[in-house]
């Protein structure tokens, strides 16, 4: 019998591996909008309880203690009613489908039930990828910009260790683009461009636990790398006889930050409860922004380096879910969850640029009916809400008194006079509120 | 296992899927023992490569996976000169999963994907008037993927599947270059996007026996670029200041619609005979150089503002395939086993073919490079035996191919390029595992 020690031995050498695992790249809606109804409902937990195919993001060792084929398939709808500066911010590509799925490998012998997989995908009705990167004067939410906005496909690997300890690990894998494109006269003395773009491949992990120290108890604890696209593209044209060059470079678009959670799933009741506490380290994200180097013939332009924007938060989420038995074969589950997640802007006071963002307080609902030996184990049909409402924003802009400017203040275009003539849209003050409604409705099998 | 338990051991090839289309594994073979064939297997491919050599193919009872690597030295030349082209690299996954239904029907499904050492895609485009062997640049460096499902009654099977692609879209790019009263400024604000694009892949087959024939159907895919730019410059008594909008437009590593119909006979137990014939569509394809748009309002101009290559009228082509399989009196290495058979399996192959040029002679500004070339290639297959619930097959095979020379001499001395030669050879190995579950 393996003692309690043991148990807590294991559970801290996964914990200090996730915690000095390299960090680098992952992503999604998912982090945004939850997983499929379930989980939309629960408001983003189940990291402790989840063993179907959204495990492969929610948990991946978490997924290596379920035994069942299970497959789902939700179409996913949010939308907004964010704004900033009294001009609406809608939900960028606001339909998704969420297709998840699992299965024990068919192995014999000393592996037989022990290894898993699993998938959870997100997929854009007619994009796998759109990146909005904007002006630097432009008011948005960065915790919303670009995260619904590309497909993702994470295939997962869970190890059953023991009948109370799994791990696991899922891969996420995209593109960052990179490469010159070049313009130039050619024989024929038109332009002609030589382009040599790579999408480079970029992945990056998902690691988890999870241990059970009795039946009813689950703890969890999962570890996301960041995820980041990198871009990095050179671009020169010869525009009659005279070059213009120019670098456009962002380390880390789309970003996703870092993430630890810590779960635990308890029965109370008939009910079951799942409190998870999150780590989202954002202060790692060094902007936003396209970072642009241009060379014209005398003068070497750079874009102003933004830092300091962004700080880490840590979130609390509780989620829970209530069976009730209908007839036979029809279950009835209650699903519900509130968290909070604070603001991950620093506070720092903004000069050009108008990053707004608030903290926020999600509140999920919904439900599932099951129908058992319909088809196949379990046919399973699911409604997921939720809302996430977002604390007013306000900053009342400084201008520049004394040259030379601080990157905290805003300008006009005369460097004699430079508080006159302000253009900025945030100026005099930069305002934000609103939330984020997210809808989901799923179809799932367990065989 | 129950069926859909199998399924999934095709999911983690959607780990692959991120960008996809046609690629080394439709130019030299998805796996070992199709490279060995020559790409003749239509009418008896493995299962796991059925996506691509006949999705009929894909009704096959059982499941399976295979991951596989592919090694391609690439030495091409314009007149002696090496030219820049990659070598070819990476790795080719399959999973195929089929079951059997009422009334004796099987139905398959089945994924295919090949994902190149050096990343997802690669949009290359050289100038036009640059001599380029634009059939083995780009699109031998993307990623790929295909799925189809199949339904077989008795000796006849229908497959239909897709195969993905990407265009490179969006608004495009604004820079914005100017100063104010912090100083001098280089913004930009971006909308890029990656849309998909799909080609159909329909397969029959038809088993007799000693004999099998199999015909396939692929769409043509290409990766589209539309890249628009727009360059605002204000700064302070610069001569440049002004607008310039660049709009930079084509398509990439075309690959082309693709008609193929192949025959087995079985000539003894242990050997097989292949051939099959292939058409190539390349009189659809667009120019596989850039279009170029300039609308300049700056303190210069450049003399023209606009070039636009004209179609490039490819041939279609009809490459002839043949392939021999010898195998063990055990039978080939994938074949059913029964309970307890253990025992070793093996398979030698070889197979030829000739695959003509779609380069018509280069009259023109473009100079685009290709010759017809005589493929061979050889391979062997061992069946491992059952551990562990898997019945384990590994393959490999090597494939060469060898350019015959063409000399371009265009109509005037005076055009770019007037004068090349085109030859080279290529090298490709590859060796595959495979796991079968039943």
């Amino acid at each position: 019998m393996v003692t309690q020690g043991t148990r807590f031995r294991i559970g801290t050498a996964w914990l200090v591996f996730c915690l000095f695992a390299p960090g680098q790249t992952w992503a999604s809606a998912f982090d945004v909008q939850g997983i499929g109804p379930e989980n939309i409902a629960e408001v983003g937990t189940r990291c402790a309880s989840a063993v179907d195919g959204s495990a492969a993001f929610l948990n991946p060792g978490s997924m290596a203690l379920g035994n069942s084929t299970s497959l789902s398939l939700a179409p996913t709808f949010s939308f907004s009613s964010l704004q900033a500066q009294d001009k609406p911010l809608p939900v960028e590509d606001s339909v998704g489908f969420t297709l998840t799925a699992s299965a024990t490998v068919p192995f014999e012998g000393p592996l037989a039930n022990r290894l898993r997989i699993g998938f959870s995908g997100y997929f854009l009705p007619t994009t796998a990828l759109r990146l909005v990167a904007r002006s630097p004067e432009t008011p948005f939410y960065p915790y919303y910009d670009n995260r619904t906005q590309r497909l993702v496909a994470i295939p997962a690997l869970g190890i059953r260790l023991a009948k109370w300890l799994g791990v696991g690990i899922g891969a996420n894998v995209l593109a960052g683009v990179r490469g010159p494109a070049k313009l130039e006269t050619g024989a024929t003395g038109a332009p002609e461009p030589r382009i040599n773009i790579a999408a480079n491949t970029v992945a990056s992990a998902i690691l988890g636990l999870r241990l059970d120290p009795s039946e009813k108890i689950h703890l969890a604890l999962v570890f996301r790398q960041s995820f980041g696209i990198p871009l990095d593209i050179d671009t020169t044209a010869t525009i009659g006889g005279i070059p213009l060059a120019t670098n456009l470079q962002t380390p880390r678009a789309m970003f996703d930050p870092l993430t630890i959670t810590l779960a635990s799933h308890v029965p109370l009741g008939k009910a079951n409860v799942e409190l998870n506490v999150s780590y989202a380290q954002w202060s790692a994200w060094e902007s936003p922004y396209l970072s642009v180097q241009s060379n014209l013939p005398g003068v070497n332009l750079v874009s102003r380096p933004t830092s300091g924007l962004f700080r880490d938060t840590m979130a609390i989420r509780v989620g829970g879910n209530y069976p009730i038995i209908i007839r036979n074969n029809v279950n009835l589950i209650l699903r519900g969850g509130l968290g909070f997640e604070p603001t991950m802007l620093s506070g720092k006071m903004q000069g050009r640029t108008n990053l707004v963002d608030g903290d926020k307080i999600t509140a999920g609902i919904g439900a599932s009916v099951t129908l058992n030996d319909v088809i196949g184990k379990v046919l399973q049909f699911s409604l997921g809400g939720s809302g996430q409402f977002v604390s007013d924003f306000e900053q009342t802009k400084r201008t520049c008194a004394t040259l030379p400017c601080p990157e905290s203040t805003v300008v006009g275009p005369d460097a004699n006079n430079p508080s006159a003539d302000i253009s900025n849209p945030g100026y005099p003050v930069l305002k934000a509120s609103g939330a984020v409604f997210t809808l989901s409705f799923g179809v799932g099998v367990q065989f | 296992m129950s069926t859909l338990a199998k399924i999934f051991f095709t999911f983690p090839i959607l780990s692959f899927a991120t960008t996809a289309h046609a690629d080394s594994s439709t130019f030299f073979g998805p796996a070992p023992r199709s490279m060995a064939l020559m790409r003749a297997d239509i009418a008896d491919p493995d299962p796991t490569t059925a996506p691509i050599q006949n999705a009929a193919l894909t009704a096959i009872p059982g499941s399976r996976f295979r991951l596989g690597y592919v090694y391609g030295l690439l030495d091409l030349r314009i007149s002696g000169q090496r030219a820049p082209v990659r070598d070819v690299a990476g790795v080719d996954a399959g999973a195929q999963l089929g079951f059997q239904l009422p009334r004796g029907f099987i139905a398959g499904l089945a994924l295919s994907a090949h994902l190149p050492n050096s990343g997802l895609a690669q949009i290359g485009f050289r100038p036009g008037t640059e001599p380029q062997f634009f059939r083995y640049e780009s699109v031998l460096q993307r990623a790929a993927f295909n799925m189809t499902v199949a339904a077989r009654k008795g000796p006849l099977s229908i497959g239909l599947g897709t195969a993905f692609s990407l265009a490179m879209g969006g608004t495009g790019t604004s820079f914005a270059l100017g100063q104010d009263a912090q100083g001098s400024y280089a913004d930009a604000a971006s909308n890029i996007s990656l849309d998909y694009q799909v080609a159909p892949i329909v397969g029959l087959s038809l088993d007799l026996g000693r004999v099998a024939l199999g015909a396939t159907y692929r769409g043509a895919l290409a990766v589209g670029l539309l890249v628009d730019s727009d360059i605002r410059i204000t700064l302070a008594e610069n001569p440049l200041n002004g607008t310039t909008a660049i709009s930079v437009r084509g398509s990439s590593g075309y690959d082309p619609a693709r008609f193929a119909f192949g025959g087995k006979i079985l000539l003894h137990k242990r050997f097989s005979f292949f051939g099959a014939l292939e058409l190539e569509r390349h009189s659809a394809a667009p120019p596989p150089v850039a279009n170029v748009k300039l609308d300049v309002n700056l303190g210069t101009s450049p003399g023209r503002t606009e070039v636009e290559f004209v179609g490039p009228r490819f041939r279609d082509i009809l490459i002839p395939r043949l392939g021999i399989e010898w195998s063990s009196p055990q039978g080939r290495p994938g074949d059913v086993r029964k309970k307890g058979d253990q025992r070793l399996r093996w398979a030698m192959r070889a197979g030829y073919a000739f695959e003509p040029s779609p380069v018509p002679p280069q009259n023109g500004f473009t100079s685009y490079a290709d010759a017809s070339s005589h493929a061979i290639a050889l391979g062997a297959g061992v069946g491992l035996g059952r551990a562990w619930g898997i019945d384990l097959r590994f393959d490999l095979a090597a494939r060469a191919s060898f350019l015959v020379p063409r000399m371009e001499q265009k109509s005037s001395p005076a055009l770019p390029y007037s004068t090349y030669e085109v030859s080279g050879k290529t090298f490709v190995g590859m060796l595959a595992l495979e796991g079968a579950f039943r």
